[in-house]
Protein backbone atom coordinates (compact mmCIF):
# COMPACT_ATOMS: atom_id res chain seq x y z
CA UNK A 1 0.00 0.00 0.00
CA UNK A 2 2.74 2.74 1.06
CA UNK A 3 4.53 1.95 -2.52
CA UNK A 4 1.43 2.89 -4.18
CA UNK A 5 1.24 5.70 -2.65
CA UNK A 6 4.59 6.75 -3.24
CA UNK A 7 3.74 6.14 -7.30
CA UNK A 8 1.27 8.02 -7.03
CA UNK A 9 1.96 11.24 -8.84
CA UNK A 10 -0.66 13.42 -6.73
CA UNK A 11 0.71 11.80 -3.84
CA UNK A 12 4.68 11.98 -4.81
CA UNK A 13 4.11 15.53 -5.34
CA UNK A 14 4.03 17.68 -8.49
CA UNK A 15 8.02 18.39 -8.55
CA UNK A 16 8.77 14.47 -8.22
CA UNK A 17 10.78 12.84 -11.21
CA UNK A 18 8.39 10.71 -13.10
CA UNK A 19 9.62 6.46 -12.52
CA UNK A 20 10.98 3.68 -15.08
CA UNK A 21 7.45 1.88 -14.32
CA UNK A 22 5.50 4.83 -14.40
CA UNK A 23 7.21 5.74 -18.27
CA UNK A 24 7.03 1.79 -19.09
CA UNK A 25 3.46 1.10 -21.29
CA UNK A 26 1.41 -1.13 -18.83
CA UNK A 27 1.90 -4.60 -20.47
CA UNK A 28 -2.13 -4.79 -19.97
CA UNK A 29 -2.31 -1.63 -21.98
CA UNK A 30 -0.05 -3.03 -24.88
CA UNK A 31 -1.31 -6.15 -25.49
CA UNK A 32 -4.88 -4.72 -25.79
CA UNK A 33 -3.12 -2.21 -28.35
CA UNK A 34 -2.18 -5.33 -30.17
CA UNK A 35 -5.72 -6.64 -30.32
CA UNK A 36 -6.82 -3.32 -32.06
CA UNK A 37 -3.91 -2.92 -34.44
CA UNK A 38 -4.42 -7.32 -35.24
CA UNK A 39 -8.26 -5.98 -36.24
CA UNK A 40 -7.26 -3.56 -38.41
CA UNK A 41 -4.84 -5.62 -39.99
CA UNK A 42 -7.49 -8.19 -40.46
CA UNK A 43 -9.97 -5.30 -41.74
CA UNK A 44 -7.03 -3.88 -44.16
CA UNK A 45 -6.08 -7.36 -44.99
CA UNK A 46 -9.41 -8.71 -45.78
CA UNK A 47 -10.60 -5.66 -48.13
CA UNK A 48 -7.07 -5.54 -50.07
CA UNK A 49 -7.36 -9.58 -50.65
CA UNK A 50 -11.11 -8.88 -51.42
CA UNK A 51 -11.06 -7.36 -55.23
CA UNK A 52 -14.11 -5.15 -55.02
CA UNK A 53 -15.26 -1.89 -53.42
CA UNK A 54 -17.76 -3.49 -51.49
CA UNK A 55 -15.24 -3.57 -48.35
CA UNK A 56 -13.51 -0.28 -48.23
CA UNK A 57 -9.54 -0.02 -47.13
CA UNK A 58 -8.29 1.90 -44.15
CA UNK A 59 -6.89 4.62 -46.33
CA UNK A 60 -10.50 5.21 -48.34
CA UNK A 61 -12.37 5.21 -45.26
CA UNK A 62 -10.55 7.93 -43.92
CA UNK A 63 -10.15 9.95 -47.12
CA UNK A 64 -14.18 9.83 -47.14
CA UNK A 65 -13.95 10.94 -43.61
CA UNK A 66 -11.50 14.39 -44.19
CA UNK A 67 -14.04 15.04 -47.35
CA UNK A 68 -17.45 14.52 -45.12
CA UNK A 69 -15.62 17.12 -42.44
CA UNK A 70 -14.23 19.51 -45.42
CA UNK A 71 -17.63 19.71 -47.45
CA UNK A 72 -19.77 20.33 -43.93
CA UNK A 73 -21.88 17.94 -44.17
CA UNK A 74 -20.68 16.09 -41.11
CA UNK A 75 -20.28 18.81 -38.91
CA UNK A 76 -24.48 19.74 -40.48
CA UNK A 77 -26.02 16.34 -39.95
CA UNK A 78 -23.83 15.27 -36.72
CA UNK A 79 -24.61 18.79 -34.68
CA UNK A 80 -28.59 18.21 -35.30
CA UNK A 81 -28.07 14.19 -34.63
CA UNK A 82 -25.98 15.43 -31.31
CA UNK A 83 -28.36 17.93 -30.49
CA UNK A 84 -31.61 16.35 -31.01
CA UNK A 85 -30.23 13.20 -28.80
CA UNK A 86 -28.69 15.07 -26.55
CA UNK A 87 -32.69 17.24 -25.69
CA UNK A 88 -34.06 14.16 -25.54
CA UNK A 89 -31.14 12.75 -22.58
CA UNK A 90 -31.65 15.95 -20.60
CA UNK A 91 -35.53 15.50 -20.45
CA UNK A 92 -34.60 11.53 -19.35
CA UNK A 93 -32.24 12.93 -16.77
CA UNK A 94 -34.60 15.40 -15.24
CA UNK A 95 -37.89 12.85 -15.53
CA UNK A 96 -35.53 9.78 -14.29
CA UNK A 97 -34.20 11.76 -11.76
CA UNK A 98 -37.22 12.66 -10.04
CA UNK A 99 -39.02 9.41 -10.54
CA UNK A 100 -36.18 7.46 -9.41
CA UNK A 101 -36.14 9.35 -6.24
CA UNK A 102 -39.72 9.68 -5.46
CA UNK A 103 -39.82 5.85 -5.57
CA UNK A 104 -36.43 5.67 -3.60
CA UNK A 105 -38.13 7.75 -0.66
CA UNK A 106 -41.44 7.07 -0.75
CA UNK A 107 -42.43 3.12 -0.77
CA UNK A 108 -46.29 3.96 -2.19
CA UNK A 109 -44.75 5.14 -5.17
CA UNK A 110 -42.43 2.25 -5.29
CA UNK A 111 -45.06 -0.04 -4.78
CA UNK A 112 -46.92 1.09 -7.39
CA UNK A 113 -44.47 1.87 -10.49
CA UNK A 114 -41.35 -0.87 -9.59
CA UNK A 115 -43.55 -3.74 -11.37
CA UNK A 116 -44.71 -1.40 -14.36
CA UNK A 117 -41.07 -0.40 -14.51
CA UNK A 118 -40.01 -3.99 -14.70
CA UNK A 119 -42.50 -5.28 -16.88
CA UNK A 120 -41.55 -2.37 -19.90
CA UNK A 121 -38.48 -2.53 -19.78
CA UNK A 122 -38.33 -5.69 -21.94
CA UNK A 123 -40.77 -4.53 -23.95
CA UNK A 124 -39.25 -2.71 -26.96
CA UNK A 125 -40.38 1.29 -27.16
CA UNK A 126 -38.75 1.72 -30.81
CA UNK A 127 -41.78 -0.11 -31.86
CA UNK A 128 -44.08 2.92 -30.95
CA UNK A 129 -42.03 5.71 -33.26
CA UNK A 130 -44.83 5.33 -35.83
CA UNK A 131 -47.43 5.80 -32.97
CA UNK A 132 -45.39 9.23 -31.54
CA UNK A 133 -45.02 10.60 -35.99
CA UNK A 134 -48.63 10.22 -36.01
CA UNK A 135 -48.99 12.60 -32.61
CA UNK A 136 -46.06 14.90 -33.15
CA UNK A 137 -45.32 14.68 -37.14
CA UNK A 138 -41.95 13.55 -38.65
CA UNK A 139 -38.99 15.84 -37.69
CA UNK A 140 -37.59 16.08 -34.48
CA UNK A 141 -40.08 16.04 -31.72
CA UNK A 142 -40.85 11.87 -32.10
CA UNK A 143 -37.18 11.93 -31.96
CA UNK A 144 -36.27 13.63 -28.99
CA UNK A 145 -39.19 11.72 -27.06
CA UNK A 146 -38.63 8.50 -28.18
CA UNK A 147 -34.79 9.02 -26.59
CA UNK A 148 -36.44 10.30 -23.71
CA UNK A 149 -38.79 7.36 -22.76
CA UNK A 150 -35.51 4.65 -23.84
CA UNK A 151 -32.85 6.28 -22.04
CA UNK A 152 -35.29 7.00 -18.88
CA UNK A 153 -35.68 3.20 -18.06
CA UNK A 154 -31.68 2.58 -17.11
CA UNK A 155 -31.83 6.57 -15.22
CA UNK A 156 -34.55 5.33 -12.86
CA UNK A 157 -33.69 1.97 -12.34
CA UNK A 158 -29.77 3.30 -10.99
CA UNK A 159 -31.27 6.24 -9.27
CA UNK A 160 -34.00 4.14 -7.52
CA UNK A 161 -31.25 1.78 -6.66
CA UNK A 162 -28.73 4.51 -5.54
CA UNK A 163 -31.29 6.16 -3.34
CA UNK A 164 -32.69 3.24 -1.57
CA UNK A 165 -28.82 2.46 -0.70
CA UNK A 166 -28.61 5.69 1.32
CA UNK A 167 -26.87 4.69 4.46
CA UNK A 168 -29.29 4.77 7.42
CA UNK A 169 -27.66 7.28 9.59
CA UNK A 170 -27.26 9.36 6.63
CA UNK A 171 -31.08 9.71 6.70
CA UNK A 172 -31.39 9.91 10.34
CA UNK A 173 -29.20 12.43 10.63
CA UNK A 174 -30.73 15.18 7.89
CA UNK A 175 -34.07 14.18 9.82
CA UNK A 176 -32.37 15.17 13.04
CA UNK A 177 -31.62 18.34 11.68
CA UNK A 178 -35.30 19.17 11.53
CA UNK A 179 -34.72 20.25 7.84
CA UNK A 180 -37.64 20.95 5.30
CA UNK A 181 -37.97 18.10 3.08
CA UNK A 182 -36.93 19.76 0.35
CA UNK A 183 -33.71 20.86 2.01
CA UNK A 184 -33.06 17.08 2.54
CA UNK A 185 -34.01 15.88 -0.89
CA UNK A 186 -31.52 18.85 -2.66
CA UNK A 187 -28.96 18.29 0.08
CA UNK A 188 -28.66 14.72 1.25
CA UNK A 189 -30.43 12.38 -0.95
CA UNK A 190 -29.18 14.26 -4.28
CA UNK A 191 -25.59 13.96 -3.61
CA UNK A 192 -25.93 10.60 -1.86
CA UNK A 193 -27.46 9.35 -5.31
CA UNK A 194 -25.37 11.11 -7.66
CA UNK A 195 -23.21 8.78 -8.09
CA UNK A 196 -25.63 6.19 -9.36
CA UNK A 197 -27.15 8.42 -11.24
CA UNK A 198 -24.46 8.99 -13.15
CA UNK A 199 -23.85 5.19 -13.90
CA UNK A 200 -27.81 5.47 -15.08
CA UNK A 201 -26.25 8.25 -17.31
CA UNK A 202 -23.50 5.96 -18.87
CA UNK A 203 -25.90 3.40 -19.81
CA UNK A 204 -28.44 5.50 -21.24
CA UNK A 205 -26.12 7.29 -23.42
CA UNK A 206 -25.48 4.97 -25.86
CA UNK A 207 -28.76 3.77 -26.20
CA UNK A 208 -29.43 7.56 -26.97
CA UNK A 209 -27.13 7.17 -29.77
CA UNK A 210 -29.14 3.76 -31.17
CA UNK A 211 -32.34 5.16 -30.96
CA UNK A 212 -31.14 8.59 -33.06
CA UNK A 213 -29.22 6.40 -35.59
CA UNK A 214 -32.46 3.87 -36.27
CA UNK A 215 -34.87 6.97 -36.25
CA UNK A 216 -32.77 9.02 -38.65
CA UNK A 217 -32.79 5.80 -41.29
CA UNK A 218 -36.50 5.56 -41.12
CA UNK A 219 -37.89 8.27 -43.66
CA UNK A 220 -35.20 11.02 -42.39
CA UNK A 221 -33.37 13.51 -44.54
CA UNK A 222 -30.91 14.94 -42.02
CA UNK A 223 -29.04 13.35 -39.47
CA UNK A 224 -26.11 11.23 -39.25
CA UNK A 225 -28.25 7.91 -39.54
CA UNK A 226 -29.35 9.70 -43.09
CA UNK A 227 -25.59 10.27 -43.81
CA UNK A 228 -25.37 6.34 -43.66
CA UNK A 229 -28.50 5.68 -45.80
CA UNK A 230 -27.55 7.83 -48.19
CA UNK A 231 -23.89 6.55 -48.78
CA UNK A 232 -25.14 3.13 -49.09
CA UNK A 233 -28.18 3.67 -51.67
CA UNK A 234 -25.22 5.59 -53.80
CA UNK A 235 -23.38 2.69 -53.17
CA UNK A 236 -20.47 4.22 -51.25
CA UNK A 237 -19.27 1.68 -48.86
CA UNK A 238 -16.16 4.23 -47.71
CA UNK A 239 -18.79 6.65 -46.81
CA UNK A 240 -20.75 4.32 -44.61
CA UNK A 241 -17.69 3.08 -42.86
CA UNK A 242 -16.95 6.83 -41.87
CA UNK A 243 -19.50 7.63 -40.25
CA UNK A 244 -20.09 4.63 -37.99
CA UNK A 245 -16.15 5.69 -37.10
CA UNK A 246 -17.45 9.25 -36.18
CA UNK A 247 -20.58 7.46 -34.21
CA UNK A 248 -18.04 5.17 -32.54
CA UNK A 249 -15.63 8.23 -31.55
CA UNK A 250 -19.12 10.08 -30.40
CA UNK A 251 -20.19 7.20 -28.14
CA UNK A 252 -16.41 7.07 -26.90
CA UNK A 253 -16.32 10.71 -26.05
CA UNK A 254 -19.36 11.40 -24.25
CA UNK A 255 -18.61 8.33 -22.09
CA UNK A 256 -15.60 9.65 -21.23
CA UNK A 257 -17.05 12.89 -20.71
CA UNK A 258 -19.14 11.32 -18.28
CA UNK A 259 -16.26 9.19 -16.47
CA UNK A 260 -14.57 12.85 -16.03
CA UNK A 261 -17.67 13.95 -14.62
CA UNK A 262 -18.24 11.48 -12.59
CA UNK A 263 -14.72 12.20 -10.94
CA UNK A 264 -15.53 15.92 -10.49
CA UNK A 265 -19.04 15.56 -9.15
CA UNK A 266 -18.43 12.34 -6.95
CA UNK A 267 -15.05 13.24 -5.41
CA UNK A 268 -15.72 11.63 -2.27
CA UNK A 269 -15.45 8.26 -3.96
CA UNK A 270 -11.83 8.80 -5.08
CA UNK A 271 -11.37 4.48 -4.67
CA UNK A 272 -13.98 4.10 -7.59
CA UNK A 273 -12.15 2.87 -10.92
CA UNK A 274 -13.85 3.33 -14.28
CA UNK B 1 -63.84 9.48 22.02
CA UNK B 2 -60.25 11.22 20.94
CA UNK B 3 -58.25 7.61 21.36
CA UNK B 4 -60.84 5.72 18.74
CA UNK B 5 -60.31 8.38 16.39
CA UNK B 6 -56.71 8.45 16.63
CA UNK B 7 -56.66 4.61 16.30
CA UNK B 8 -58.99 4.28 13.31
CA UNK B 9 -56.98 6.13 10.33
CA UNK B 10 -54.05 4.69 11.98
CA UNK B 11 -55.73 0.89 11.51
CA UNK B 12 -57.02 1.35 8.20
CA UNK B 13 -53.03 2.85 7.24
CA UNK B 14 -51.85 -0.20 8.33
CA UNK B 15 -54.35 -2.47 6.73
CA UNK B 16 -53.52 -0.79 3.29
CA UNK B 17 -50.14 -1.41 3.72
CA UNK B 18 -50.35 -4.97 4.86
CA UNK B 19 -52.41 -5.22 1.46
CA UNK B 20 -49.69 -3.64 -0.97
CA UNK B 21 -46.85 -5.84 1.01
CA UNK B 22 -49.07 -9.53 0.60
CA UNK B 23 -50.23 -8.72 -3.31
CA UNK B 24 -47.24 -6.67 -4.13
CA UNK B 25 -49.56 -6.47 -7.99
CA UNK B 26 -52.60 -5.00 -6.59
CA UNK B 27 -51.39 -1.49 -7.05
CA UNK B 28 -49.50 -1.92 -10.13
CA UNK B 29 -52.77 -3.12 -11.34
CA UNK B 30 -54.73 -0.52 -10.05
CA UNK B 31 -52.45 1.91 -11.49
CA UNK B 32 -52.80 0.52 -15.30
CA UNK B 33 -56.95 -0.10 -14.91
CA UNK B 34 -57.20 3.57 -13.81
CA UNK B 35 -54.63 4.91 -16.77
CA UNK B 36 -56.33 2.54 -19.58
CA UNK B 37 -59.98 3.24 -18.04
CA UNK B 38 -59.24 7.34 -18.35
CA UNK B 39 -57.76 6.34 -21.71
CA UNK B 40 -60.88 4.55 -22.88
CA UNK B 41 -63.36 6.86 -21.33
CA UNK B 42 -61.48 9.78 -22.99
CA UNK B 43 -61.76 7.52 -26.34
CA UNK B 44 -65.46 7.22 -25.78
CA UNK B 45 -66.07 11.10 -25.41
CA UNK B 46 -64.25 11.43 -28.80
CA UNK B 47 -61.27 13.42 -27.02
CA UNK B 48 -59.01 11.89 -28.98
CA UNK B 49 -57.82 11.92 -32.59
CA UNK B 50 -58.76 8.77 -34.76
CA UNK B 51 -55.27 7.33 -34.97
CA UNK B 52 -55.47 6.66 -31.07
CA UNK B 53 -57.34 4.01 -30.94
CA UNK B 54 -59.30 3.09 -27.46
CA UNK B 55 -57.81 -0.28 -25.57
CA UNK B 56 -60.90 -2.17 -25.17
CA UNK B 57 -60.70 -1.95 -29.62
CA UNK B 58 -56.94 -3.01 -29.66
CA UNK B 59 -57.73 -6.02 -27.36
CA UNK B 60 -60.42 -6.68 -29.88
CA UNK B 61 -58.34 -6.39 -32.87
CA UNK B 62 -55.71 -7.87 -31.59
CA UNK B 63 -58.22 -11.49 -31.14
CA UNK B 64 -59.39 -10.86 -34.58
CA UNK B 65 -56.40 -10.56 -36.30
CA UNK B 66 -55.02 -13.75 -34.52
CA UNK B 67 -58.16 -15.80 -35.21
CA UNK B 68 -58.01 -14.96 -38.75
CA UNK B 69 -54.49 -15.21 -38.92
CA UNK B 70 -52.42 -12.53 -40.18
CA UNK B 71 -50.91 -12.22 -37.15
CA UNK B 72 -48.99 -15.75 -36.38
CA UNK B 73 -46.79 -15.55 -39.44
CA UNK B 74 -45.48 -11.88 -38.66
CA UNK B 75 -44.55 -13.03 -35.68
CA UNK B 76 -43.10 -16.25 -35.91
CA UNK B 77 -40.90 -14.25 -38.57
CA UNK B 78 -39.89 -12.28 -36.45
CA UNK B 79 -39.19 -14.12 -33.55
CA UNK B 80 -37.14 -16.20 -35.70
CA UNK B 81 -34.76 -13.54 -36.45
CA UNK B 82 -34.96 -11.93 -33.16
CA UNK B 83 -33.84 -15.33 -31.49
CA UNK B 84 -31.64 -17.05 -33.94
CA UNK B 85 -29.90 -13.67 -34.05
CA UNK B 86 -29.79 -13.73 -30.22
CA UNK B 87 -28.56 -17.47 -29.87
CA UNK B 88 -25.86 -16.70 -32.03
CA UNK B 89 -24.65 -13.59 -30.50
CA UNK B 90 -24.68 -14.87 -27.40
CA UNK B 91 -23.78 -18.10 -27.26
CA UNK B 92 -20.58 -16.28 -28.41
CA UNK B 93 -20.31 -13.72 -25.74
CA UNK B 94 -21.14 -16.12 -23.40
CA UNK B 95 -17.79 -18.39 -24.41
CA UNK B 96 -15.67 -15.61 -25.55
CA UNK B 97 -16.41 -14.02 -21.96
CA UNK B 98 -15.35 -16.83 -19.89
CA UNK B 99 -12.26 -17.59 -21.89
CA UNK B 100 -11.21 -14.16 -21.87
CA UNK B 101 -12.19 -14.42 -17.91
CA UNK B 102 -10.08 -17.36 -17.49
CA UNK B 103 -6.78 -16.04 -19.37
CA UNK B 104 -5.85 -12.32 -18.83
CA UNK B 105 -3.33 -12.52 -21.51
CA UNK B 106 -6.13 -13.76 -23.74
CA UNK B 107 -8.33 -11.24 -22.60
CA UNK B 108 -6.41 -8.15 -22.90
CA UNK B 109 -5.82 -9.13 -26.64
CA UNK B 110 -9.68 -9.71 -27.16
CA UNK B 111 -10.75 -6.84 -24.87
CA UNK B 112 -8.79 -3.79 -27.18
CA UNK B 113 -10.79 -4.62 -30.27
CA UNK B 114 -14.36 -5.22 -28.28
CA UNK B 115 -13.79 -1.93 -25.90
CA UNK B 116 -12.98 0.04 -29.61
CA UNK B 117 -15.95 -1.58 -31.12
CA UNK B 118 -18.43 -1.22 -28.08
CA UNK B 119 -19.40 2.37 -28.62
CA UNK B 120 -20.25 1.76 -32.28
CA UNK B 121 -24.25 2.05 -32.31
CA UNK B 122 -24.99 -1.54 -33.90
CA UNK B 123 -27.59 -0.65 -35.78
CA UNK B 124 -25.59 1.87 -38.28
CA UNK B 125 -23.72 -1.80 -39.16
CA UNK B 126 -26.91 -2.67 -40.72
CA UNK B 127 -26.44 -0.75 -43.77
CA UNK B 128 -22.71 -1.84 -43.94
CA UNK B 129 -23.28 -5.11 -43.87
CA UNK B 130 -26.12 -4.91 -46.33
CA UNK B 131 -23.72 -3.34 -48.79
CA UNK B 132 -22.47 -6.82 -48.72
CA UNK B 133 -25.05 -9.18 -48.11
CA UNK B 134 -28.31 -6.73 -48.91
CA UNK B 135 -31.05 -6.09 -47.37
CA UNK B 136 -32.16 -9.67 -46.08
CA UNK B 137 -32.03 -12.64 -43.46
CA UNK B 138 -28.32 -13.12 -43.17
CA UNK B 139 -27.88 -9.31 -42.77
CA UNK B 140 -30.88 -9.03 -40.08
CA UNK B 141 -29.39 -11.62 -37.90
CA UNK B 142 -26.22 -11.02 -38.24
CA UNK B 143 -26.62 -7.11 -36.64
CA UNK B 144 -28.85 -8.26 -34.20
CA UNK B 145 -25.89 -11.30 -32.71
CA UNK B 146 -23.41 -8.13 -32.62
CA UNK B 147 -25.40 -6.42 -30.91
CA UNK B 148 -26.40 -8.90 -28.43
CA UNK B 149 -22.69 -10.00 -28.08
CA UNK B 150 -21.82 -7.18 -25.98
CA UNK B 151 -23.68 -7.70 -23.23
CA UNK B 152 -22.86 -11.16 -22.54
CA UNK B 153 -20.01 -10.91 -23.13
CA UNK B 154 -19.39 -8.23 -20.59
CA UNK B 155 -20.84 -9.93 -18.08
CA UNK B 156 -19.62 -13.40 -18.39
CA UNK B 157 -16.32 -11.95 -17.96
CA UNK B 158 -17.03 -9.60 -15.28
CA UNK B 159 -19.02 -12.99 -13.82
CA UNK B 160 -15.45 -14.72 -13.63
CA UNK B 161 -13.79 -12.07 -12.00
CA UNK B 162 -16.05 -12.90 -8.70
CA UNK B 163 -14.81 -16.61 -8.93
CA UNK B 164 -13.74 -18.04 -5.05
CA UNK B 165 -10.13 -18.46 -4.97
CA UNK B 166 -10.84 -21.49 -3.01
CA UNK B 167 -12.99 -23.04 -5.61
CA UNK B 168 -10.16 -22.62 -7.96
CA UNK B 169 -7.37 -23.98 -5.62
CA UNK B 170 -9.87 -26.93 -4.66
CA UNK B 171 -9.84 -28.13 -8.55
CA UNK B 172 -6.37 -27.55 -9.14
CA UNK B 173 -5.44 -29.57 -6.29
CA UNK B 174 -8.10 -32.27 -7.17
CA UNK B 175 -5.97 -32.16 -10.44
CA UNK B 176 -8.86 -31.99 -12.46
CA UNK B 177 -8.51 -31.54 -15.78
CA UNK B 178 -8.61 -27.84 -17.28
CA UNK B 179 -12.00 -28.76 -19.16
CA UNK B 180 -13.40 -30.08 -16.23
CA UNK B 181 -12.14 -27.06 -14.27
CA UNK B 182 -13.54 -25.35 -16.88
CA UNK B 183 -17.04 -26.44 -16.63
CA UNK B 184 -17.61 -27.03 -13.04
CA UNK B 185 -16.10 -23.81 -11.57
CA UNK B 186 -15.94 -21.15 -14.40
CA UNK B 187 -19.39 -21.68 -15.93
CA UNK B 188 -21.47 -21.84 -12.78
CA UNK B 189 -19.30 -19.40 -10.69
CA UNK B 190 -19.99 -16.93 -13.97
CA UNK B 191 -23.72 -17.73 -14.62
CA UNK B 192 -25.69 -15.41 -12.50
CA UNK B 193 -23.60 -12.27 -13.82
CA UNK B 194 -24.12 -14.18 -17.30
CA UNK B 195 -27.93 -14.29 -17.00
CA UNK B 196 -28.07 -10.66 -16.11
CA UNK B 197 -26.16 -9.68 -19.43
CA UNK B 198 -28.61 -12.66 -21.41
CA UNK B 199 -31.31 -10.35 -20.10
CA UNK B 200 -29.60 -7.22 -21.58
CA UNK B 201 -28.98 -9.13 -24.78
CA UNK B 202 -32.30 -10.37 -25.06
CA UNK B 203 -34.32 -7.47 -24.77
CA UNK B 204 -31.87 -5.76 -27.38
CA UNK B 205 -32.56 -8.64 -29.37
CA UNK B 206 -36.05 -7.30 -30.14
CA UNK B 207 -34.86 -3.54 -30.56
CA UNK B 208 -32.75 -4.97 -33.38
CA UNK B 209 -35.27 -7.41 -34.36
CA UNK B 210 -37.72 -3.81 -35.42
CA UNK B 211 -35.21 -1.54 -36.60
CA UNK B 212 -33.87 -3.82 -38.81
CA UNK B 213 -37.30 -4.69 -39.77
CA UNK B 214 -37.97 -0.83 -40.22
CA UNK B 215 -35.06 0.14 -42.26
CA UNK B 216 -34.93 -0.67 -45.63
CA UNK B 217 -38.44 -1.89 -45.21
CA UNK B 218 -38.44 -5.78 -44.62
CA UNK B 219 -41.00 -8.10 -43.68
CA UNK B 220 -42.09 -9.61 -40.44
CA UNK B 221 -43.68 -7.56 -37.57
CA UNK B 222 -41.81 -4.55 -37.56
CA UNK B 223 -42.54 -3.57 -41.41
CA UNK B 224 -46.14 -4.72 -40.89
CA UNK B 225 -46.58 -2.30 -38.21
CA UNK B 226 -44.78 0.79 -40.12
CA UNK B 227 -46.62 0.21 -43.22
CA UNK B 228 -49.82 -0.11 -41.14
CA UNK B 229 -49.13 3.89 -40.22
CA UNK B 230 -48.39 4.73 -43.67
CA UNK B 231 -51.82 3.24 -45.22
CA UNK B 232 -53.98 4.34 -42.21
CA UNK B 233 -54.33 0.62 -41.16
CA UNK B 234 -54.29 1.79 -37.46
CA UNK B 235 -56.00 -1.36 -36.21
CA UNK B 236 -53.17 -3.38 -37.43
CA UNK B 237 -50.28 -0.73 -35.96
CA UNK B 238 -51.91 -0.79 -32.28
CA UNK B 239 -51.96 -4.42 -32.96
CA UNK B 240 -48.47 -5.00 -33.68
CA UNK B 241 -47.51 -2.85 -31.17
CA UNK B 242 -48.84 -4.08 -28.04
CA UNK B 243 -47.94 -7.58 -29.49
CA UNK B 244 -44.59 -6.73 -29.82
CA UNK B 245 -44.15 -5.40 -26.35
CA UNK B 246 -45.68 -8.59 -25.11
CA UNK B 247 -43.62 -10.75 -26.78
CA UNK B 248 -40.52 -9.02 -25.06
CA UNK B 249 -42.11 -8.88 -21.88
CA UNK B 250 -42.98 -12.81 -22.06
CA UNK B 251 -39.65 -13.91 -23.39
CA UNK B 252 -37.81 -11.95 -20.50
CA UNK B 253 -39.99 -13.85 -18.11
CA UNK B 254 -39.04 -17.34 -19.57
CA UNK B 255 -35.46 -16.32 -19.38
CA UNK B 256 -36.13 -15.27 -15.59
CA UNK B 257 -37.13 -18.42 -14.99
CA UNK B 258 -34.80 -20.45 -17.10
CA UNK B 259 -32.20 -18.30 -15.08
CA UNK B 260 -33.65 -19.32 -12.00
CA UNK B 261 -33.52 -22.74 -12.11
CA UNK B 262 -30.09 -22.76 -13.72
CA UNK B 263 -28.39 -20.91 -10.79
CA UNK B 264 -30.46 -22.72 -7.86
CA UNK B 265 -28.78 -21.35 -4.54
CA UNK B 266 -27.22 -18.62 -6.24
CA UNK B 267 -28.45 -15.24 -5.59
CA UNK B 268 -29.60 -13.34 -8.88
CA UNK B 269 -28.63 -10.41 -9.48
CA UNK B 270 -31.05 -7.59 -11.17
CA UNK B 271 -33.85 -10.08 -9.31
CA UNK B 272 -36.91 -7.01 -9.27
CA UNK B 273 -39.41 -7.95 -7.52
Amino acid sequence: MAEAALDDPRVAGRFSLPTVNSLLPKARTSRRLVGIVVAFALWELLSRQSDNRLIPNLVEIWDQLVENWRSGDLWFHGRLTLFRGLIGLAIALVVGVAVGLAMGTNRWVERALQPLLAATYPAPKLALYPIFILMLGLGGSPKIVLVALECVYPIIYNTHAGARAIPRDLVWHSRNTEAVRRRRLLDVNLPATLPSILTGLRIAAPIMLIVMVVTEMIGESRGLGFMIMDARASFRPAGVFSVIIVLAALGYVIDRLLVLATHRLVFWEREVTL
Amino acid sequence: MTATAGTAPAMSRRSWRDIADKRPWVLPVAVVLVVAGAWELAGFLGLLPDYILRPTTIVGDIVSLLVDGTLHPLVLESLRRALLGFAIGSAVGFVLGLLTGVSPWFGDIVDGPVAASYPIPKVALFPAIAVILGFDDRTRVIVIALACFYPVYLNAQSGTRGIERDFVWLGRNNEASWLCQFRSIVVPAALPKAIVGLRLSLALSFVMMFATEVIGFGTGLGSAIFRARLEGDYHLMWAGVVVIGAIGFIADQLLRVIGARLTKGQALEGHRG
